[in-house]
C-alpha cells in the first residue's frame, strides 16, 4: 500500500511546511518496487529539516541504493502538528519516496546520533505500526537495525532492536542486505537469521546476550546465551577512504534544511585525544582521504547540485595533513564561481595566518574556538593541548582579518574542576578583549563581541572519563549561576545549556538494559523530539524513572572503579581499556599526552589497520 | 550582454506543498545545476538572474507559471539541460524569447474545484449577482465587489458532486483577486462553498491576449 498525495491534500495543507512530508525532491532515488527484493526504510529520529543535513544518512542512502535490488527510502519524525493530523486520519508513518508505511519494509534502519533521540525512535516505530519489542516481530521483515555513534552503547535500546551495526556502515549495510536475501532464499527463520548476523563482523544482536547484575546494581556478567555467538563485537571501519563510495549527487530539499550545502569529509578519527571526547576515540584509527579525491568529490557534487556553499567536515579540519594544498585547489574552483568555502572545526593551535586569509577572502564569518576550559590546568586535565599563547596568536590573526565576533565553547563540570577554573573563563575572555584593542585600529573592527557557550560535561562511554561522575543538578545550577554573575559583561555574553537535558543525556549515555522500560514509558507519555527544548520535559523523564523504579543518579552521578564491568565493554572499538585507564590516571595529575602525529601513544586502534595509522 | 529567456513550467504533485520563497530557491538551484550559460548579476555571491511572473499560493497547482532568466550573449541554450535539472513536479513546458513584460499581466485564469450543495447553474447564476467580500491587504481591509475583479467565470458539474469554476480574475498592478475570495463571496450570500483545489492555467494582458 502507498499513500496518495491527492488523498492527503487537505491534511498536508493543514500543517506547517508540508514540503517536508511529500518527497519528490531533485536527487531522490525512485525504483520500481517490483524490480527490487529488499526494501529499506532509513529513519532519522528527528524532523526532516535536521535529518536532511546529515552527511552519514546521505552516504548510506547512496550506498544502499547503489545496489540494484535494494531500494532505500527516507523517513523522519513528523512535527507534532503533522503527527496529530496523521493519527486522526489513520495514516501510518511512511517513507518519502514511495509513501509506503514503515511496517511494510524489510529493514527499518535508524541512525542514532544523539541519546536524546531514543524516545523519538520508539515513537517512529509506533507511528509506523511496528511492534516495539524485537521479540514481538516475526518473519524476515521489519528487521529493526540501529547504527551511528549511540550504537556504541546500545544497551538502553537493546530489547527494541534486532540488530545494531557497530562502526562505519558503508560496507556493513550492503552485507546485511545480502545476508537477508540469502536467508530468505534458504527459508530460514528470523531467529536463525539473527544468529547468523551475530557472527558477521560489526553486528551486535542484543537478544543473543544476557546481562546479570550484582546486588549493588553494577553489571555482574554480560554473556552470549547461545553457542557460537561471539563474546566481543568489534566495530567495522573503512580501511581506504579513497576507495569507499562517496555520493556523487545528493537530495536537494525543497525547503531550506539546517545545512544547505555540499559537504566533503576530510578524514575519520582524530589525532588529538581530548579526554572528554567520544568521537575522538570511537572513530580511530585516523584515516585520511587524499586531497585529490576530495577535490574530485567536491567538484562533482557542486556541479550536480548547484550549491553555493562547500563545507569541509572532520573532527579537526586544520589537522588534515594536506590542508593548505586542499584549500588552494578548492579555492581555484570555488572563487570564480562565487561559492562560499567554509572550514569548521579549526584548532587554535595550528591554524595559520595564510589559511585564515584564504578563507576570509571568500566570506567573513564569526570566529569560533573551543578552548573547552578557562584555565590551563583544566585544559591539561582534559588534554585539550591548547595554550594561552595559541589562543592569543589565533585571536590576533582573526582580529587583524577584521573579525570582531568571537564565539568560545566551554565545558563545565569537568573532573577536578573548582571555581577557580570557572573564574579563568572570565580572565580568558578579558585577555581576548585585550588582544582586540591591541590590534591596529586600521585593521580591526570597531566593536568586539564575545559569546561564551558553556555546556555541561557529560561523561561518555569509551572515553578516559567514562568512569567519572557528573556534577549533580544542584551543583551544576550553582556553577551556572556563579559563572553568569562572574563572566557576563557588556562585551561578553554567556549562554549556558539547560542542564536538565544534560542530566538525562548522561543517564542514557552510560545506561544499560534496565533503562529500556523507562524509554518505553517516556514514549508512552508522549515523549519525542527531546532534543527540542519545547518538547523536552524533565519531569516526564523523572516520572518515568520513578514509575519504573530506576534511579537515574546510579548512571550519571556515580563514579565507577576501573575494574567495574561496564555495559559497553563487550564492544571493541580498537582503542583499549588499558589506554583509557592510563589516560584517566594522567588526567588526575593534569598531565597531557602528545597528539598522534607527534608520537604514538599505543591506544590500540592501529591494530584495525594492521598496525599503521594515517598520520 | 545577455538575452532574456522565458520558461513556462507547471507546479504540481509535491511542488504544490512548498511556498514561493522555496520555489525561488529551487529554481535558482536548478539553473545553477543545469550547467547552462546563464547570466548573473555581479556581487559578492553572484546568482543567476531570475524573475517570476507572479507568486502562487502554497497549495495551488499551475500549468502556466513563468520565470525569466538571462542567457549569456551569444551562448547557445540546450533546452534539455534545463529540463533535466528540474524535478518532475516542476516540469518545464516551454522555453522561448519573451515579447511581453511581466508588468503587462492583467489577468490570470484558473480552474477551481469547489465543494457545495448547489448545482453548477446555481453557482454561475450567483456570480451574476453583486457579491461582496472583505478584501485584506497588509495594511487595510476593504469591502469590494467581486464582479470588479472577475473578467469571466463559468461553472460546470465536476466529479464527486463538486462544481468546477473556470475563472479569469484580475491579477495585475491595477488590482488582483485570489481565487479564495470566490468562495468567501458565495458564503457571504449564504451559499455554502469550500475551495478544494485551484489550478492556475495562464496569464493574460489587458487586451485579453495571452502573455508571451
Amino acid at each position: 500500500m502507498t499513500y496518495n498525495l491527492d488523498q492527503m491534500r487537505d491534511l498536508l495543507l493543514s500543517v506547517q511546511k508540508p514540503a517536508r512530508y511529500v518527497g519528490g525532491e531533485i536527487g531522490q532515488i525512485m525504483k520500481d518496487p517490483e524490480a527490487v527484493d529488499i526494501r529499506v526504510a532509513f529513519c532519522f529520529p528527528d524532523i526532516y529539516d535536521i535529518g536532511m543535513s546529515h552527511l552519514g544518512m546521505r552516504i548510506l542512502y547512496g550506498v544502499l541504493n547503489e545496489q540494484e535490488k535494494v531500494w532505500c527510502e527516507r523517513a523522519f519524525q513528523p512535527w507534532p502538528d503533522m503527527e496529530e493530523a496523521m493519527q486522526k486520519e489513520g495514516i501510518k508513518l511512511y517513507t518519502l519516496e514511495s509513501r509506503t508505511p514503515l511496517d511494510e519494509f524489510d529493514i527499518v534502519a535508524f541512525t542514532l546520533q544523539y541519546e536524546m533521540c531514543y524516545p523519538t525512535v520508539l515513537n517512529m516505530l509506533k507511528l509506523g505500526n511496528i511492534p516495539l519489542y524485537s521479540k514481538d516481530r516475526k518473519g524476515l521483515e521489519q528487521i529493526v537495525v540501529g547504527g551511528g555513534p549511540c550504537a556504541y552503547n546500545p544497551e538502553p535500546l537493546a530489547p527494541f532492536f534486532d540488530i545494531f551495526s557497530i562502526g562505519e556502515g558503508e560496507e556493513a549495510l550492503p552485507e546485511l542486505t545480502e545476508k537477508l536475501r540469502d536467508a530468505r532464499d534458504r527459508g530460514i527463520s528470523r531467529e536463525e537469521f539473527l544468529f547468523e548476523v551475530s557472527q558477521m563482523e560489526g553486528f551486535y544482536v542484543p537478544s543473543l546476550y544476557d546481562a546479570t547484575y550484582n546486588e549493588d546494581g553494577t553489571l555482574a556478567a554480560f554473556t552470549p546465551n547461545r553457542d557460537g555467538v561471539p563474546a566481543v563485537v568489534r566495530k567495522r571501519i573503512i580501511k581506504d577512504l579513497d576507495k569507499v563510495y562517496y555520493p556523487k549527487d545528493q537530495i536537494i530539499p525543497f525547503t531550506e534544511p539546517v545545512h544547505d550545502r555540499v559537504t566533503i569529509e576530510l578524514f575519520r578519527g582524530c589525532i588529538r585525544g581530548c579526554r572528554f571526547c567520544q568521537a575522538g576515540m570511537l572513530f580511530r584509527p585516523i584515516r585520511c582521504k587524499s586531497a585529490d579525491t576530495l577535490v574530485k568529490d567536491a567538484c562533482a557534487l557542486l556541479e550536480t547540485t548547484g550549491y553555493e556553499e562547500l563545507s569541509l567536515c572532520s573532527l579537526s579540519s586544520s589537522d588534515y595533513p594536506e590542508i593548505e594544498k586542499l584549500v588552494d585547489q578548492l579555492i581555484q574552483y570555488t572563487e570564480p564561481r562565487g561559492i562560499n568555502l567554509s572550514l569548521p572545526s579549526l584548532r587554535i593551535d595550528n591554524f595559520s595566518k595564510e589559511l585564515a586569509e584564504k578563507i576570509t577572502g571568500v566570506k567573513k564569518s564569526t570566529f569560533t574556538f573551543a578552548p573547552e576550559a578557562g584555565s590551563q590546568r583544566m585544559r591539561d586535565v582534559i588534554n585539550k593541548n591548547v595554550t594561552e599563547a595559541d589562543i592569543e596568536r589565533s585571536c590576533r590573526i582573526a582580529f587583524e582579518n577584521g573579525n570582531s565576533s568571537v564565539k568560545l565553547y566551554f565545558m563545565m563540570g569537568l573532573p577536578t574542576e573548582t571555581d577557580a577554573d570557572l573564574d579563568a573563563i572570565r580572565s580568558l575572555a578579558d585577555k581576548i578583549i585585550g588582544y582586540f584593542y591591541d590590534t591596529d585600529k586600521e585593521k580591526r573592527n570597531r566593536f568586539i563581541k564575545i559569546t561564551a557557550s558553556v555546556a555541561t560535561f557529560i561523561p561518555k562511554p569509551f572515553t578516559p572519563f567514562q568512569w567519572e561522575a557528573q556534577d549533580s543538578r544542584e551543583e551544576t545550577t550553582r556553577k551556572q549561576q556563579y559563572l553568569w554573575e562572574k563572566v557576563r559583561s557588556k562585551q561578553i555574553t554567556v549562554n549556558c545549556h539547560d542542564c536538565r537535558t544534560s542530566m538525562i543525556e548522561a543517564i542514557l549515555a552510560r545506561g544499560d538494559r534496565r533503562l529500556a522500560p523507562v524509554l518505553e514509558q517516556v514514549a508512552a507519555m508522549g515523549g519525542k523530539l527531546d532534543a527540542w527544548s519545547e518538547h523536552f520535559s524533565y519531569d516526564r523523564w523523572i516520572d518515568a524513572m520513578d514509575a519504573c523504579g530506576v534511579d537515574g543518579n546510579f548512571y550519571s552521578l556515580r563514579k565507577r572503579d576501573f575494574d567495574e564491568l561496564l555495559p559497553w565493554d563487550f564492544i571493541d572499538i580498537g582503542v583499549s581499556k588499558d589506554y583509557l585507564i592510563r589516560e584517566a590516571k594522567r588526567s588526575y595529575e593534569a598531565q597531557t599526552t602528545p597528539n598522534c602525529a607527534e608520537q604514538c601513544n599505543g591506544c590500540g586502534a592501529n591494530k584495525m589497520m594492521g598496525g599503521k595509522c594515517d598520520v | 550582454m545577455f538575452k532574456d529567456m522565458r520558461v513556462r513550467f507547471c507546479k504540481e504533485g509535491s511542488a504544490v506543498y512548498f511556498s514561493h520563497l522555496d520555489l525561488n530557491r529551487v529554481v535558482l538551484r536548478a539553473l545553477r545545476r543545469s550547467g547552462i550559460p546563464y547570466w548573473s548579476k555581479g556581487g559578492f555571491s553572484p546568482h543567476p538572474y531570475c524573475v517570476f511572473a507572479q507568486s502562487l499560493s502554497l497549495g495551488f497547482e499551475s500549468e502556466g507559471e513563468l520565470f525569466d532568466f538571462r542567457l549569456l550573449e551569444g551562448a547557445e541554450l540546450d533546452p534539455q539541460m534545463l529540463i533535466d535539472a528540474f524535478p518532475d513536479s516542476l516540469k518545464i513546458l516551454e522555453i522561448y524569447e519573451p515579447q511581453d513584460h511581466f508588468k503587462e499581466i492583467a489577468f490570470a485564469s484558473y480552474k477551481i474545484e469547489i465543494e457545495t450543495d448547489r448545482s453548477a447553474a446555481e453557482i454561475e447564476q450567483a456570480f451574476q449577482t453583486p457579491l461582496t467580500v472583505l478584501k485584506k491587504t497588509k495594511r487595510t481591509e476593504k469591502e469590494v465587489l467581486l464582479s470588479d475583479f472577475i473578467r469571466s467565470i463559468r461553472a460546470a458539474e465536476g466529479e464527486c458532486g463538486k462544481v468546477v469554476l473556470w475563472a479569469t480574475l484580475a491579477a495585475g498592478n491595477e488590482g488582483s483577486l485570489s481565487p479564495n475570495y470566490l468562495a468567501e463571496g458565495l458564503n457571504n450570500a449564504e451559499i455554502p462553498a469550500k475551495i478544494k483545489r485551484v489550478r492556475r492555467l495562464a496569464f493574460y494582458k489587458k487586451d485579453g491576449s495571452e502573455i508571451r
